[in-house]
């Protein structure tokens, strides 16, 4: 036996002050990590470090990092929803591809839809699509148990595959590019001063998911699903029908997300229109501890890294697989957080006297 | 002619399949759903390349391929069995960080081609001329079956998947068993990775490995776990590839964007219909505990 025995010990509740303390450690200790990463790369770590900021909050950047904010605080949302009732969506990206897809169908059918209806429409629109492509999962996982983290990861490629079949195929309109015809100008929403207007959008969706999950009984019964199906059975809930409903509203916020970025953003539908926002939703939603009201803020922060990463790659001519490679540090620093407000470690001497304490 | 050339692509590509399915079904049946085999799928793929390109040895760039993808696996390994975080995210993490260090040190490696005296030697087997990785990953596929089904370690395993409480009554050394299944998981991915970009598309671009180490994890699910039938799983998802190579070719009018998603549809019905008849409480493998945190102190807990 060695001397030192290292015991991992559950805590009690640490204070908020002192989480949201370790959470600023942490997403800094990520950027420290990155620092040798870019040095290696043969850039300067204090220039990436003044285009991290200055590539994302600046006044010329600011509103890029806007536009990326809303589909990775509505793909947040969408993972809080589902992780709270104990599911796994990990699919955002594909619900995102099939919401937006859906949108551009619907809206190249009826074009002429006036504008306040219209762009009522493209969050109906964009919503429903998403979370049918979610409730897939949701349904062969109630019925049938298949994992739905497998399951909706698999289905993201089926959605990217569709994605590319409609760009290179039937909706190509352009001869050079694999690019699909725009989005009819009645669904394109309006920017107001710099910024886009979807940021309303954003704002009143946040406020009723934060409502759904902290006021209802829907998000009661949401954290009741997660503490099992044992749990589950003694409170006499139908659990089946609970887990669609989840998959539903998970898929539908990560639908959202894409219809509205076709709106206000992209415009038309191409191969490179799949962003991967959901993963950074994902690593959003872990940084905010899984609470809607702290959503935006966690999500500001991954879309500062995105826009910044357009802004070096133009400049010091990083490639902008770095940002992943940095939210990947990012989401393994919250994750080791995570640890550290649940479980303390002790080191213990071991010698003959206190030989008592190993039952 | 134009025959052999195909069924040598659905062999070679085979092959990676297969050695990426027996690494995270080895894994699975430990208890552990590693969603961070694309990191590190990437990160060997990238090793593998970059090794054969500066020294021009072969079996070097193999052998740097599995070590890399064993080093980056723990990771994983240390959030999830030390400090008992959720293994999707935790996958997820690792995968992020994997592929974002992958395709940012592989841009230096775009459009420099392989060295040209480097080659995979040929083995004649009855008349065929084969790579010796395809053989040695079926001779892998059967050893991992000896060794799950006919050895204590495999033993361990299993019921490391199935029960960990039971095992830790039993005094099986959970972590232990655990580090020792993500090991050959790294070592199996790394060199499956190693075939895809030196053999399969011998070159190097950016996002060339994107979608095959999740392939992997749906692949050892469709093959119920067991390493005999992941040769099968892995042979037939590879023809689907093929497939949709092919039938443009030929005239047929299939889109092959469309043809591309065969495999992940196919998994996803063949996980729902095994997941299906498991609960009809007919066992066919699945490890109970995947995916689930396992310490000894406490139940299973939300978030966990």
């Amino acid at each position: 036996m060695s001397p030192i025995r290292i015991v991992v010990k559950r805590r009690e509740k640490l204070p908020r002050r002192l989480k949201i303390l370790y959470t600023i450690i942490a997403i800094l200790v990520s950027f420290l990590i990155a620092a040798p990463i870019v040095a290696a790369l043969g850039i300067d770590p204090i220039l990436f470090y003044k285009y991290l900021i200055v590539g994302s909050f600046a006044p010329y950047s600011f509103p890029l990092t806007i536009m990326n904010l809303i589909p990775v605080s509505l793909c947040c949302i969408s993972a809080i929803i589902s992780f709270r009732a104990g599911l796994w969506n990990i699919g955002q990206d594909g619900q995102y591809i099939i919401g937006a897809i859906f949108l551009l169908w619907i809206a190249s059918i009826i074009p002429n839809v006036p504008p306040p209806l219209s762009y009522l429409l493209v969050i109906i629109l964009g919503g429903l699509a998403g979370g049918a492509w979610c409730l897939i999962c949701g349904v062969l996982r109630a019925y049938t148990e298949a994992n739905e983290a497998v399951t909706t990861l698999m289905m993201l490629y089926v959605a990217s595959s569709i994605l590319n079949y409609l760009c290179y195929g039937p909706w190509r309109s352009s001869v050079g590019f694999p690019e699909t015809f725009p989005l009819p100008q009645n669904y394109q929403l309006p920017n107001i001063g710099p910024v886009t207007s979807a940021l309303i959008a954003l704002a009143v969706l946040t406020f009723l998911a934060w409502l759904m999950i902290e006021r209802t009984r829907l998000g009661l019964e949401m954290s009741i699903l997660a503490e099992g199906t044992r749990v589950i059975d003694y409170v006499g809930l139908r659990y089946r029908r609970l887990i669609c409903i989840v998959m539903f509203l998970s898929g539908f916020y990560a639908g959202i997300a894409g219809a509205l970025y076709l709106s206000y953003a992209a415009k038309f539908l191409e191969p490179g229109f799949i962003a991967y926002y959901g993963f950074s939703g994902i690593i959003a939603a872990w940084l905010c501890e899984l609470r809607v009201e702290y959503s935006i803020l966690s999500s500001l922060l991954l879309a500062a890294l995105y826009s910044s990463s357009y802004t070096m790659q133009a400049t010091l001519n990083i490639p902008s697989y770095m940002t992943d490679a940095l939210e990947g540090l990012l989401l393994i620093c919250i994750l080791l957080v995570h640890f550290f407000t649940r479980y303390r470690i002790e080191i213990r001497l071991i010698n003959a006297r206190s030989k008592g304490d190993r039952k | 002619m134009r025959l052999l050339i195909i069924i040598n692509g659905i062999l070679e590509r085979a092959t990676v399949y297969l050695l990426a399915t027996e690494g995270s079904l080895i894994v699975q049946r430990a208890g552990l759903l590693n969603l961070g085999i694309e990191g590190f799928f990437a990160i060997a793929a990238l090793v593998a390349y970059a090794v054969a390109v500066y020294t021009g040895n072969l079996v070097l760039a193999f052998i740097a391929a599995a070590a890399s993808a064993l080093a980056f696996n723990m990771i994983f390994t240390v959030l999830t069995v030390h400090l008992r975080l959720n293994h999707i995210v935790s996958g997820l993490a690792v995968s992020m960080l994997g592929l974002g260090l992958s395709y940012t040190f592989g841009v230096s490696l775009v459009g420099i081609p392989l060295p040209q005296n480097i080659s995979m030697p040929m083995i004649n087997v009855f008349g065929l001329e084969l790579d010796p990785v395809i053989i040695l990953s079926i001779v892998i596929a059967v050893g991992l079956w000896y060794l799950l089904y006919r050895t204590k370690l495999g033993y361990q395993i299993r019921i490391v998947g199935e029960n960990p409480h039971v095992a830790d009554r039993l005094g099986v050394p959970i972590d232990k068993v655990r580090y020792i299944a993500t090991a050959i998981e790294g070592a199996l991915v790394g060199l499956g990775a190693a075939y895809y970009s030196l053999v399969v598309i011998p070159e190097w671009s950016t996002g060339v490995t994107l979608g095959k180490g999740w392939l992997a994890i749906a692949l050892a699910m469709f093959s119920l776990w067991h390493p005999i039938y992941a040769i099968g799983g892995s042979y037939l998802i590879a023809c689907s590839d093929s497939l949709a190579r092919v039938l443009p070719l030929l005239g047929v009018p299939v889109s092959p964007y469309l043809l591309y998603a065969l495999p992940y549809v196919l998994t996803i019905v063949a996980l729902s219909v095994v997941s299906y008849v498991e609960v009809k409480k007919k066992r066919l493998g699945i490890p109970t505990a995947l995916a689930k945190v396992y310490s000894r102190e406490e139940r299973a807990r939300k978030y966990t």
